[in-house]
């Protein structure tokens, strides 16, 4: 087996042995439990700092393809989603906003 | 039937119980944890509310969200395409909020509170509309709400009529008057959603010398649409509000917490850190607050105007941020011809909870209207006997008085110009301090604006007081338009006789924003006036809330001791005990 891959399988085989011994730390005894409690609590900071990361990365993707390619059509099909150039107006209300509310059209978040 | 209306992040986090129609309890959550506008998940005030009730979750038939969620993702969404790329920072702060904790806001309600029935959502500004509306005695009104912004609306109108709630019109973001207000609020050194009211009582010092610079931010139509010309705003797309465009045309933004004082408020030029230059900047920023005040006014003025002509009723609701701008309601009440106005006391996203719950029960599911809001005493009370018992264990010295007592000694202390926190009863629901979280005063002395101010609010000294009257004597005090305003949302002239009597509530323009106190509603309140009235021949008393800068009103008997015990006030009263340094 190629070396990179005999030590990238070691360091996520070991990964997720301590993260099961640290998920189920209540089955062994009071000490084992507190020194994996220790060892959760020094990665847990670690572990929102990579997820921060992941989080940014995963953004930064979203907005340079998803958003960019939704703004460049808007824009090809001059669509003006917030009305910077219409008239100075009251808006007639749209007409699925003045059916009568019930229970059911409640329940939607949208 | 047992509804709850809940309200929560983005600023002013509450809850709200409706009991068979009736609000029996409500709360904000900065009480709780003490966190000034916080937007957390009111789990505090619902805890409350449920005590208060003697309910369980398990009784609550529905959770009311007071906007829809997804709608305002799709604003966002849409702001991010129409601004794209300026809009990345704005992107990558929102969306992990978003996706923690706005996008589940079932089952944050089922983890934070255990409720598994039904949860619905209302449009944001149907909630505001209906917290106004539905808490009024009006059978019929126009409505007009007025705030930054829900999910898209930041202005509506519509008509309410029995149990029904009617939006017909509305404007959308970014066209925003509480945002544009805003822009200026942080222009102005202030913070925003914090320090709109800040503006609103610097204005008063300053002439309207820049309301064509303004009007060059937004185009008004006659009926009260506009539009804001948004190369001068950044707030679509980015964490701040300015843009360069803004500051070329207003000149340097004022710093924070700097120190305010010019011509007006020091005639003499004594402030202790007078300098001519720093006295001719200030007055600058007064004239800018002045001039955008004067602004909001004619949005505000057009539009009620316009929904008179349009709806042909004789009575207007208002709710929404904008609506606590008191000195343009007075102007709403005064100069068009509608013949009262009642506005939410809770106007901001609070008492969209009220609202968002009084919608389901009235209008969806089309039960009458029995409530009428004629108090904003819903929050928590402490007994007697609690107090009592807290003050005895901490070894605090006090007097204790009887009930028929009470009143007159309170009213000695005043009179003798001395500064009393008052805590009585249930805590008031909404911005304002209506005489149960109070600091009460005398205000025949001018000095005593200052010594409250520095001693003891520790806030910003060009900022009024309020003054609190007997209903009955408010036309001989004040010209406000109306026989009664108990929420301090209506500002008016003073009378020219008697700006000499009550200086220290008359602010530069010879305005006040007078609460009326009624018997019925608030009985010791009423009676401490009256008292004092009996002692000085004057039936007004100042109340500002019981607090200090930067902290929210008082919850609990001990908060007001210790705010008592920090600042230079001189009495505080807890229900029945006075207690003096």
């Amino acid at each position: 087996m190629h070396l990179r891959l005999k030590i990238a399988l070691t360091v996520i085989s070991t990964v997720v042995v301590l993260s099961l011994l640290v998920y189920f730390r209540r089955f062994f005894p009071k000490p084992v439990e507190r020194a994996l409690e220790g060892l959760r609590d020094w990665w847990l900071p670690i572990a929102k700092k990579i997820g921060h990361g992941q989080t940014i990365v995963l953004l930064t993707i979203v907005y340079f393809t998803g958003i960019a390619l939704t703004s460049l059509m808007a824009k090809c099909m001059g669509k003006d989603f917030l009305r910077l150039k219409g008239e100075t107006m009251w808006l007639q209300r749209l007409q699925r906003k003045r059916k009568k509310d019930t229970l059911e059209t409640l329940e939607r978040q949208f | 039937m047992n509804i709850f209306g809940i309200s929560c992040f983005y600023h002013d986090a509450a809850a709200a119980l409706c009991v068979d129609g009736k609000i029996v309890a409500a709360a904000e959550e900065e009480r709780f944890t003490r966190k000034k506008h916080d937007f957390s998940f009111p789990i505090n005030s619902i805890d409350f509310c449920l005590d208060f009730a003697g309910l369980k979750i398990s009784d609550i038939d529905y959770i009311v969200f007071y906007e829809k969620p997804f709608v305002k993702m799709e604003r966002l969404l849409f702001t991010y395409i129409s601004t794209f790329p300026r809009s990345f920072k704005s992107f990558l702060a929102a969306m992990p909020v978003w996706m923690k904790e706005k996008m589940h806001i079932p089952s944050i309600i089922q983890k934070e509170t255990g409720f598994e029935g039904p949860v619905l959502y209302t449009d944001h500004h149907i909630s505001h509309a209906a917290s106004s509306f539905l808490c009024s005695p009006f059978e019929e009104a126009a409505i007009y709400t007025v705030d930054g912004v829900g999910e898209w609306n930041t202005a509506t109108y519509g008509i309410g009529k029995g149990n029904e709630i009617e939006i017909l019109r509305e404007i959308n973001f970014p066209h925003s008057l509480g945002l544009l207000y805003s822009a200026f609020t942080s222009y102005l050194g202030f913070r925003v959603n914090n320090g709109e009211y800040k503006v609103m009582g610097m204005a008063p010092y300053g002439r309207p010398k820049y309301v064509d610079e303004v009007r060059q931010l937004i185009d008004i139509k006659d009926d009260g649409s506009f539009k804001l010309d948004m190369d001068y705003f950044a707030y679509h797309y980015k964490l701040e509000n300015l843009t360069k465009k803004f500051t070329d045309l207003f000149g340097p933004p004022r710093e924070p917490e700097a120190v305010f004082f010019n011509y007006i408020t020091h005639p003499d030029k004594d402030h202790p850190e007078w300098d001519e230059e720093l006295a001719r900047v200030n007055q600058r920023y007064a004239d800018i607050a002045r001039s955008i005040q004067e602004v909001t006014e004619e949005v505000m003025l057009k539009t009620a105007g316009f929904l008179h002509k349009e709806t042909g009723m004789d009575y207007l609701c208002m709710a929404g941020g904008v609506a606590l701008n008191c000195v343009a309601n007075g102007k709403v009440l005064r100069q068009t011809p509608f013949k009262n106005i009642w506005i939410q006391p809770a106007a901001g996203d609070s008492g969209a909870a009220i609202g968002a719950a009084l919608y389901v029960h009235n209008t969806v599911l089309g039960n009458p209207r029995t409530y009428i809001m004629n108090n904003a005493y819903l929050g928590p009370s402490y007994s007697e006997e609690s107090i009592k018992k807290w003050l005895d264990e901490e070894c605090i010295p006090y007097t204790e008085y009887s009930a028929k007592e009470l009143p007159a000694a309170v009213a000695k202390l005043i009179a003798d110009e001395n500064v009393v926190g008052f805590y009585h009863g249930r805590m008031e629901f909404g911005p304002r301090a209506l005489g149960a979280r109070s600091i009460l005063a005398d205000p025949r002395k001018p000095e005593m604006k200052d010594v409250l101010n520095e001693k003891i609010k520790k806030r910003e000294q060009f900022r009024p007081f309020a003054p609190a009257v007997l209903v009955e004597k408010v036309n001989d005090y004040f010209d406000i338009g109306a026989d009664e305003a108990p929420y301090m949302l209506l500002v008016g002239e003073v009378r020219p006789d008697k700006r000499k009597v009550i200086p220290a509530v008359t602010h530069a323009d010879n305005t006040a924003r007078p609460q009326t106190v009624r018997r019925e509603v608030n009985p010791r309140y009423y009676d401490i006036i009256a008292e004092f009235e009996k002692l000085t021949g004057v039936a007004v008393i100042i109340n500002t809330s019981f607090n200090v800068r930067g902290e929210p009103i008082v919850l609990t008997p001990q908060q007001a001791y210790n705010c008592f015990a920090t600042t230079d006030m001189d009495y505080v009263v807890l229900e029945r005990f006075i207690v003096s340094k």
